[in-house]
Order: C-alpha cells, then structure tokens, then sequence
C-alpha cells in the first residue's frame, strides 16, 4: 500500500537568496529517483511538503512551472524551525519531499479569456508558476491578454527579478511592478498594489482574475475588482493556513467545511462566500 | 442468536489479542482472561487508542541528512479483539474510517488495523445519564453498525451473542443457540435501553441552524467565557480523529510519528509568523462544536460526528455541554 506520509528524496541542486533582506531564499530540487520524478506531475498552483528530517514538515507553494523541466522551485521566508534548517541546506544536501498536493488554478477554464495576475510581496510563488506556465510557446495563444500587477514595499524585495525582466519583452502582457516608497533607480510605478490595479485597470470582460498577496492587500483589492466589473465567481485566490499531513486527515486546515489541503489551496470568492470561516 | 457467558464468549476468541475494559479507570488494555474484563455500564474513555493510537511512529530513519534511510514500522496485521465497545464507540470508529480512507488519500496505519479488528460490541440496556446515541437518525443504545458481534446482556453472567459479519459469525459458530425464552429476555433488554435513551437532542437539521450560528456573538458568549481549553473533551471523545506530526530522536535513531491533537489548543492552528486564526477561545470551541455539529455532515454527507456517547458532556470541568449547543441552536434557528 502506498504511504502518504512518507517523503520521497530530493537532492539540492542550487539555492540562493532571493531577496535583497536575506529572508528569502530559492531552493532548485532534483527528485533522486528516476521513476518518481514521472509521477510528480503538478499544475500551477499546487503545493509540497517539504521535509528537513529530524526537524519537520512544512507546505509551500511550488514555484517553478512543469513546463520549465525537472527542477522544482521553492521560495522560502526564514520564519520557523523548519525554514531555519532549510534556509542551512546547501547544494548536494538532500531532504525529502511530499506532493504535488492540492488543487491547481483552473488554468483550462481560463482559455479564450484575458487574466489578470495581482501579487504582493512573498505571495508570487504560485503566480510566478502560473504566468510561466501561461506563456509556455505550446499554450500561451490559447489565452488572451494577460496583466500582471505586482507590488512589494521595496525593489530589492521582488521576487523573481531576473524573470520580471525576462517577461517585459513578452507579447500580449502588461506587467506593472509597483513599490511602497520612491527609490532611487526605480523606473516602476510607486504605490500600493489596490490603487495601482485601478489605475491600471484591465477589463473585466471575458477575463478572469488571480490575487495572492498578504491579508490586507487582498482586502483592499478586491473591491477594486469588483468595481473594475470582475463578478465573485472569476476572482481566484490561494489560501494558506497551518497544515500537518496535507492529504485532508489531520484536521488542521479547514476553513468551514472544506480544507485547504485538499479542496484548495485555490478557491474562488464565490466558493469562500459560502463558507463560515476563521482566516 | 447465541448465547454464552464471558468466559466462553472469551474462549471462542482465543488466540487473539483482547483489549477490554480493565482496572479502576476502565481504560482498554490488554486482557489475558475473562475475569480481567470489567463491563461497566459507561467508559470513560473510548476504545479509540485500540484504532487510532494516541501515538503512532510514521517511520523511523537512521540519518536525518539521508532520506533513503526511511523505514516504516511494521504493522500487526494479525486479528484481534476490542472487547466491551458500546454501539456509540463502534459507530465513531465508522466515521474515523470515513476520514482516513475519503479521497485520493487511504491511510493504511489505520485501514490495516481497522481490518484487523473483531468488534465486540455490548448494547446498553441501562445508558448512562449523559447519554444520547438515540438523538442520532439510525443509531440507538442496540444498534449494531460497525460491529462484528453484538451482546445483549441478559444478567449477570450471560449475553446474548449474534454475530453481525461473517467474521463475527464464525467466531462463535460453536455457541449453543439461545432459547427462545433468552431471546425473549434480550428483546426486553433492549426495549429497556431504547425506552430510556435520551431523544430530545435535535440533529436533524442542526448543521444548517449551527451554519446559521457561526458569527453570532451572543450564541457563542455564554459557552466560549467558561472554557479553559484544557481540551479533555477531545481526548475523551470517541470520533475526535485529529493529530499533530512531529520528529524526535531516540538514542542513535530518529521517528516522525503523529500524536492526537486538539482544536482546543491555541497552538493547533498558530503559524510560523504569528498569525492565528483562532486566536481565542472563542474560535476553538466553535471549531468543536461545527466540527462535531455541521462541518462533517456537510463533508461526508448523512452523518454527524459526535455519537451521542456524552464522555464530553461528563468531563467538562466548566459544564459545557453539547446537548444544550445544539438544542440552544435549534431554538434560536426557529
């Protein structure tokens, strides 16, 4: 019988800040066994457990995209014992892995439409899996304008800059980084992320839209999308809570009746609208 | 039907483990006779660490740094024996099962010792005070789901032994067969417990009246103010499945094993950052309560998950008490 509960081996390949503060960095991990890695098959937007043995277990969003290969892309905020032991790894060390688990962003229920990308701060993991898996050659005329609106309080805390750069000579894309507070150099916009989504303002017609971000942004953008048009039911989320097993048993991360871990991470408003729930 | 006395009915099962009540504090263990078995009336804890024990090692590694050094632990599939569930016990052992095999995801620590099972299950011709399986749709004090045989006590020696899966029934094959005379006596055994167990508890729509509920500050105010949330209800609770993951090192070696948790405590749900979602009491115990009232239900369709067993209400040091929840709820939805 195959156990859930216990991790596969991944080697570290590479890992590097990402963040110019040193609290974040970007882990590339290799799985070890070749007949494995055939069944990690993941979407934009799923997550892993990651396992630091003798230390513990914790979810994160997979930031890489299947379309970029083998490698997958974790980026990991210093926060607790486990980040800690994982931000000590170096190249060659190996831990184990859990995954992919969750739901995925209804990446084919987005074809024919326009989609608007609205990120801030560390929650562009999964964003910036679903943007490369988006403009993928074999994929991305299935779609129609894409904006990305991505905001951190500082240019050196974005993630993914050497992408962002990369992404500015893309067809069909508006991409719009914005910071908190002038800086010297910056050639963006400066503001908050709400305010700049509006100034931006995409249309809502045929377009679904995508916001990760802390708390606060997402409360203060949502009525921003709501009066650019987009209804509850074309605005997707992913949603974070503390998690165990990450397989819907452990009873930890439930939200009303669901639990993330397993009818999420991805939820659209008009799903959440439904739930009674502590976030 | 059969019919037997402890001792044969113990006999009919040997060469298996039995875990049955014993001692002063009724906890299930191990037994090697009959005579070691109490049969109280209530058990104030439930058999479900004969399931779902309160610790349980995942796997085992050598070295932390190599995670090819994985082992999982090797269970006993071998069959054994719960002795002295009430039908309350075996019904949240279904819906433990529920939870553990839903989904994409089957966990076989529990499947493979599930299965392994022989449940004994006694029906409750005199339930306990607090009790109310009876409330449920389809459960009562002699209801026989999720057993494998099912006593009804006839006195103070023998039962009336029926056995409800092919299992069960080889089990006792060799009982004699009970007269019609003890048949009579088990039937006014069990019109004794049906008479007596508490109805009055409203389940039927109570996921949607306690849906109703869930940001009603004065609904909640009265209950949240008195809990300690020393979580004793969730570990005394039959059906409460969750649990926490965790590593530890052992001398040379090293496990990851899970260990029962509680929505009570604060820690449960504190992130790494220090956000909470439940930051209060308040949270927690409405956590509990629409778990065990609304959530489950809505999730995995016509059940509830709380069996009536009334080990919460009895515990509750402040004197919380579900049965006043719901019906409070059900008043306040009319």
């Amino acid at each position: 019988m195959d156990n859930p509960y216990k991790p596969i081996p991944v080697e570290l390949v590479d890992t590097y800040f990402e963040t110019n503060d040193r609290q974040l960095k970007s882990f590339k991990f290799r799985i070890l066994d070749e007949d494995v890695k055939k069944l990690f098959d993941y979407k934009p937007g799923q997550f892993a457990q990651l396992s630091v043995l003798g230390k513990g277990e914790a979810p994160f969003g997979i930031a890489s995209s299947p379309t970029e290969g083998d490698e997958l892309l974790f980026t990991i905020n210093r926060i607790g014992s486990v980040t800690q032991a994982l931000h000590e790894l170096e190249a060659g060390d190996k831990i184990g892995i859990r995954g992919p688990l969750g739901n995925w962003y209804p990446v084919d229920k987005f074809e024919g439409s326009d989609i608007v990308i609205v990120g801030g701060g560390y929650a562009f993991t999964t964003l910036r899996s679903l943007y490369i898996y988006l403009r993928d050659p074999s994929r991305r005329s299935k779609f129609g304008k894409i904006t990305i609106v991505y905001g951190a309080r500082e240019p050196g805390l974005l993630l993914y800059r050497d992408d962002l750069e990369e992404w500015k000579n893309d067809e069909n894309l508006e991409l719009v980084l914005t910071i908190d507070n002038p800086a010297e150099g910056w050639t963006g916009k400066v503001g908050f992320v709400p305010p700049v989504l509006k100034e931006t303002a995409p249309s809502s017609e045929n377009a679904y839209a995508v916001v990760c971000g802390p708390p606060v942004m997402i409360k203060f953008t949502l009525p921003v999308l709501h009066e650019l048009g987009f209804s509850k039911d074309k605005i997707y989320t992913s949603l974070e809570m503390r998690m165990k097993c990450g397989i819907g048993k452990c009873g930890r991360c439930n939200i009303g009746h669901k639990y993330i871990c397993v009818d999420g991470p991805v939820f659209s408003m008009a799903e959440l609208d439904e739930l009674t729930a502590d976030l | 039907m059969k019919v037997a006395t402890k001792k044969e009915l113990f006999d009919c099962l040997s060469g298996m483990k039995v875990f049955a009540p014993v001692g002063k504090n009724l906890r299930f263990a191990e037994v090697s006779s009959a005579d070691e078995i109490a049969s109280p009336e209530s058990i104030p804890l439930s058999p479900k660490e004969a399931f779902v024990p309160q610790d349980e090692t995942l796997f085992f590694y050598d070295n932390p740094e190599d995670p090819t050094s994985i082992v999982e632990p090797e269970i006993d599939e071998k069959p054994f024996v719960v002795w002295g569930m009430h039908p309350c016990d075996a019904k949240a052992m279904e819906l433990i099962g529920k939870v553990y095999t839903e989904g994409s995801y089957t966990d076989g620590y529990f499947v493979r010792r599930y299965n392994a099972s022989v449940k004994v299950v006694i029906g409750c011709p005199v339930p306990h005070p607090g009790c109310f399986c009876g409330s449920f749709e389809g459960m009562g004090p002699f209801s026989k789901s999720g057993s494998d045989i099912f006593l009804i006590p006839l006195d103070d020696e023998r039962f009336l032994v029926e056995g409800t899966t092919e299992k069960g029934e080889n089990l006792i094959a060799s009982l004699p067969d009970a007269t019609d005379e003890d048949i009579a006596k088990g039937e006014a055994q069990k019109k004794k417990g049906e008479d007596a167990i508490d109805r009055s508890v409203p389940t039927e729509n109570i996921e949607n009246s306690m849906q109703a509920l869930f940001d009603s500050e004065e609904f909640w105010e009265d209950i949240y103010h008195r809990c300690m949330g020393c979580g004793m209800c969730t570990y005394v609770c039959p059906s409460c499945y969750c649990f926490d993951i965790q590593d530890e090192r052992i001398g040379n070696k090293y496990r990851r094993y899970r260990v029962w948790d509680s929505c009570q405590f604060g820690l449960f749900t504190l992130e790494a950052s220090g956000h909470n979602p439940r930051p209060t009491q308040k949270e927690r115990i409405r956590q509990r309560m629409m778990h065990k009232l609304s959530f489950f239900k809505l999730r995995y369709g016509d059940e509830h998950l709380c069996v009536g067993c009334g080990r919460c209400v009895a515990i509750c040091p402040v004197g919380i008490d579900i049965r006043d929840v719901a019906k409070r709820a059900e008043a306040l939805a009319k």
